[in-house]
């Protein structure tokens, strides 16, 4: 897998505000890398720095192996928050514009614009575009050249419920396709459908960074119920079965220990004379994951 | 190169308040050329026709539309300030050019604009030249068309002092009432305070303005009555005097330098979201 994006140390503040903090990231070539963290968590202004709108002040980041030149960001295609376009301008004319700046001919705008719907609106001033349009234009300005890298922050903002399942049919076929993506996005659940591998940020600073299924199944949570929970919730509490116990709506929460798989709960109840009726298996989504990281620090 | 300079050409062509400024600027520089002709009749002895005539043509014409560069100017403002109230030099950097990029883009269009009224000068002087001229060879009639390159720098100059004002400022209200303000208030004002100083010579636009000074119409006289006699000392007094020409070029190629310097310094430094 050869190097695509290699951060290094990287921090960044406005004035007082630490926008982000020593932070490491590397990124291979074919990876869908998913950027998490709530507002102000330092997404943008990592992705910022990286697209060469701003400077950082610490630290350094390399793309393709090689320090940073505007000739590189040529062979990505970038989003970074709302689309800014000359209002004035008709869509074809304002895609023109990227293609003379990444230095390709005109042959692919008809193709960017009918992928984001936007064919028949070509000849339309960016400024009578909606929100949702003005998103898509950005993706499709975006996809010009079919770059093999796409930063794409925040991409779906905006849009209504078929924008967004169509972005991210474009976004899935993309990655598909072997590219690598670095998507910034609150929504969780499209990180975890897109991406293969996430760093969650707070605060300008890395909490976890890695492949997604390594970071959900670190331990196993099931919910259980028999005729008397509580007596299982103290026979348990002195066990070495579980790490975490938890009563929700009737049902006992058990987060198990390192090794200890859902029959081994089964065969403790038992030997206590305790039936259990329900037992089911917690899949841990990214975003309970999320949510609990964000809430430890 | 020819990429920035399309993409340029696509982003003028399109827009509006260029498109209007510029009609503005071909009207005020017709409206100067018919209007001196007419004043014409009003004065004896000398008649403005007469400067119409080559060699003197050159000379005049760039006198009289030298004011008319500050319209250019504020075309630069307007397209400048525009990228950043729609936010699009951040959009051209993302996508790939650098911020030397985004300066050399802009530079040619000052390089652009500059071309064209010296082309316009050229040619409209060129014309009445011919028209007005009695007798035309062609030593006469480019004798002192040499005067088209202090123009083309006089017009890159003024421009190149737009551009700077409107990265310093970003706003394109503010921009542009401080370039008029500096040209039209603070300019001369300085001028007036500095009367009794050998500096006043030295003031920005004042070194602009004197690349195309007012023509020696005392030698004008002369030559109009055939008058062999020498200029007395109080006539002579009348000319416009300043700074050896050498040296006011010299001042306004550093100007020019120092407005372009900034405006790098400011391209690179500027956070441009």
């Amino acid at each position: 897998m050869s190097e695509i994006l290699t951060i290094k140390g990287l921090s960044k503040s406005y004035k007082q505000v630490k926008a982000i903090q020593n932070l490491n990231l590397e990124i291979t070539d074919g990876q869908a890398y998913g950027l998490l963290g709530p507002n102000g968590s330092g997404k943008t202004t990592t992705l910022s720095i990286i697209t060469g709108i701003l400077r950082q002040d610490v630290g350094a980041y390399t793309w393709f192996g090689e320090d940073p030149r505007s000739a590189q960001r040529r062979c990505i295609g970038s989003l970074i928050e709302t689309p800014h376009f000359y209002p004035y301008l008709n869509l074809e004319k304002n895609l023109k514009i990227i293609c003379d700046i990444k230095g390709l001919g005109y042959s692919d705008i008809d193709r960017v614009l009918d992928s984001a719907r936007l064919l028949e609106r070509k000849r339309s001033r960016f400024s009578t575009m909606s929100l949702g349009m003005k998103q898509r234009l950005g993706l499709a300005a975006a996809l010009l050249g079919d770059p093999r890298v796409l930063v794409l922050d925040e991409p779906t903002n905006g849009l209504d419920p078929e924008g967004i399942a169509e972005v991210r049919e474009v976004v899935i076929d993309q990655v598909k396709a072997g590219k690598t993506l670095i998507l910034a996005s609150h929504i969780l659940s499209e990180v975890e459908k897109i991406c293969g591998h996430v760093a969650i940020l707070k605060k300008g600073e890395l909490l976890a960074n890695g492949p997604v299924k390594e970071l959900l199944s670190e331990e196993e949570v099931i919910e259980v119920s028999c005729a008397d929970n509580q007596k299982l919730k103290s026979e348990l509490g002195g066990s070495s079965l579980a790490r975490e116990l938890e009563e929700e709506n009737g049902l006992l929460i058990i987060t198990l220990k390192e090794g200890v798989v859902p029959a081994d709960i089964n065969s403790f109840a038992f030997s206590h004379q305790l039936v259990i009726h329900h037992m089911l298996s917690r899949k841990r989504s990214l975003e309970s994951q999320f949510l609990e990281l964000v809430k430890e620090e | 190169m020819r990429n920035l300079l399309h993409i340029e050409q696509i982003k003028l062509f399109n827009y509006n308040p260029f498109r209007i400024t510029l009609g503005l600027y071909f009207l005020a520089f017709a409206l100067g050329i018919i209007i001196y002709p007419a004043i014409d009749k009003q004065i004896p002895v000398i008649s403005l026709s007469d400067i119409f005539r080559f060699p003197d043509v050159w000379m005049f014409l760039t006198w009289i539309t030298e004011p008319y560069n500050v319209m250019l100017a504020l075309i630069v403002i307007m397209i400048t300030t525009k990228e950043f109230n729609d936010h699009t030099f951040k959009t051209q950097i993302i996508f790939g050019l650098s911020r030397s990029d985004l300066l050399v883009q802009k530079l040619l269009s000052v390089l652009l604009l500059s071309m064209f009224a010296t082309l316009l000068v050229g040619i409209t002087s060129f014309s009445l030249g011919l028209i007005y001229s009695y007798k035309l060879t062609f030593k006469i009639a480019f004798e002192n068309a040499w005067i088209l390159g202090r123009y083309f720098l006089a017009a890159f100059s003024y421009m190149s002092m737009g551009l700077l004002m409107a990265l310093l400022i970003k706003n394109t209200a503010l921009s542009l009432l401080g370039f008029i303000g500096l040209r039209t208030f603070v300019d001369p004002v300085l001028w007036l305070i500095l009367r009794e100083h050998e500096v006043k010579w030295y003031l920005p636009f004042r070194t602009i303005t004197r690349l195309t000074p007012l023509p020696d119409l005392i030698e004008l006289f002369q030559r109009k009555v055939n008058s062999s006699e020498p200029i007395d000392d109080a006539a002579l007094e009348l000319l416009p005097k300043g700074l050896p020409l050498w040296l006011n070029i010299l001042l306004v190629v550093a100007y020019t330098g120092l407005a372009l310097f900034f405006s790098y310094r400011l391209l690179q430094k500027r956070r441009l979201t």
